[in-house]
């Protein structure tokens, strides 16, 4: 898996490409708490290119987003489409992420 | 910090100047790579091996080592051949004869014109301990699962097996003869830690409130989940699924929060069941829903954690029946090819 990330002032916008399995997950949870533990809250992350992620995937995004809620902060997904987005709408994890197509 | 004087002069300047050697969080020695005679030791070393600055310039590397002498020279030689550094386990002995496991990560080098056997020495007594008292954790987990039940209206067959000692996952099921129901739960909790698995025990204990408590299974799912929120505050969920057997009037009913599919072998070959519902532990006031299904003699049902469903699930073969899935499943959790935990719990109607 690809993990591509681009910070501004506001906001960091993290790009994944390709399928997030367990040692994806692990990686991209080291970036996204280290960019927390600096300050960062709020995240838009593009699901445009993954074709899968798993548990483990989900983990790490409902964590970050468990973390940066308290903050007034919130982690938004874009481009999720087959069945990576099937995946948030069986969990119901569309309704904890703000979802953008 | 001491160095062993005449011998390694140059060095003892360069270590007083730096200090750098005390500032390492595990033992490290130098050892003459010639004639095993220590040459100096930092102060984690003098701590862990119990002796004083003067005994211990007076040791040789087998008055420290709990191994033969050829043992010993191997493993110098090995390091002297491996130029990153070689590491190994073995055991050491403290002043007082207490001996215990150590990790030596060595390497040689010639410091000064001296041929040194370098070596960074981690007690790992306390990982060892660590270790023992998880594996006993997950026989105590393993200890909290039923046994497989068969009477005249159904059969059960189950499979297990944690990523790593202790599980996120585990399962319960529990049958009411009188009322004739059979109540179950699948767990999955994210994560493989100590954490987790006792993060099931809970999830376990309230499946048990839950199925006294006279409401519906979506009900049920909505007030354990409700429950558990104060054990998963730190960014941690769950997926679970709760099924309910009523073979009074062939019902079988569901609710999912988060293991969102379940398998029904039919004559006609396997359907996955999907069924939505939001993980526990994220939403307290989450609402679920209910699912049914009517169910005849010889269908079967599968349960199971995404450890196992995605290995059975890639497209599944039509002619499997209920005794080869569960013979599957056995090698899929055997084969430690798994890199989650595995679970599942097979119901045939008789």
């Amino acid at each position: 898996m690809e993990i591509t990330t681009n910070i501004s002032e506001k906001e960091v916008i993290i790009t994944l490409a390709g399928s997030m399995y367990v040692e994806d997950a692990a990686v991209l949870r080291e970036k996204l708490m280290g960019f927390i533990e600096s300050g960062h809250k709020q995240f838009i992350i593009n699901l445009h290119n993954v074709d899968y992620i798993d548990s483990s995937g989900l983990g790490v995004l409902v964590a970050v987003q468990k973390k940066v809620l308290p903050k007034e902060g919130h982690v938004t997904l874009t481009g999720a489409k087959g069945v990576v987005k099937e995946l948030f709408e069986l969990t119901r994890l569309n309704k904890v992420f703000r979802m953008q197509a | 910090m001491s160095v062993s004087q005449g011998i390694f002069d140059g060095m003892c300047d360069y270590c007083q100047r730096f200090d750098l050697f005390n500032m390492i969080n595990d033992a490290l020695l130098l050892i003459d790579f010639e004639d095993g005679k220590i040459l100096f030791m930092n102060q984690k070393a003098l701590a862990l091996y119990q002796y004083t600055e003067e005994e211990f310039l007076t040791l040789c590397a087998d008055d420290i080592a709990n191994s033969s002498m050829r043992t010993l020279r191997e493993n110098m030689e090995l390091a002297k051949t491996h130029k990153e550094g070689y590491i190994f386990t073995t055991n050491h002995i403290k002043k007082d004869g207490t001996i215990f496991k150590v990790e030596v990560s060595a390497r040689y080098m010639t410091l000064h014109g001296t041929p040194v056997f370098a070596a960074v020495i981690r007690n790992l007594t306390f990982e060892g301990k660590m270790r023992e008292e998880i594996q006993m954790a997950g026989k105590v987990q393993h200890r909290m699962l039923p046994r497989d039940l068969e009477n005249e209206l159904f059969r059960i067959r189950s499979v297990y097996q944690p990523h790593h000692y202790v599980s996120g996952d585990l399962y319960d099921f529990v049958y009411e003869e009188k009322s004739q129901l059979l109540f179950g739960i699948m767990i999955d909790v994210m994560g493989h830690s100590v954490a987790a698995a006792l993060q099931t025990s809970i999830l376990k204990y309230l499946f048990l409130k839950a199925i006294k408590k006279n409401i519906t299974i979506n009900d049920r799912l909505a007030w354990i989940n409700k429950e558990v929120m104060p054990f998963f505050k730190g960014g941690q969920f769950a997926g679970v699924f709760l099924f309910e057997f009523d073979f009074m009037c062939n019902t079988l009913t569901y609710a999912a929060g988060g293991i969102n599919h379940f398998l029904i072998l039919k004559e006609q070959g396997p359907y996955i069941i999907k069924t939505p519902g939001l993980f526990l532990g994220i939403h307290e006031d989450e609402v679920y829903d209910q699912g049914s299904y009517h169910f005849t003699s010889g269908e079967s049902f599968l349960f199971l954690t995404d450890g196992l469903f995605e290995r059975i699930v890639q497209p599944m073969d039509h002619q499997l029946d209920f005794w080869s899935i569960h013979e599957m499943s056995k090698k899929i959790v055997n084969s430690g090819e798994c890199n989650d935990d595995a679970s599942g719990v097979g119901i045939l109607i008789r």
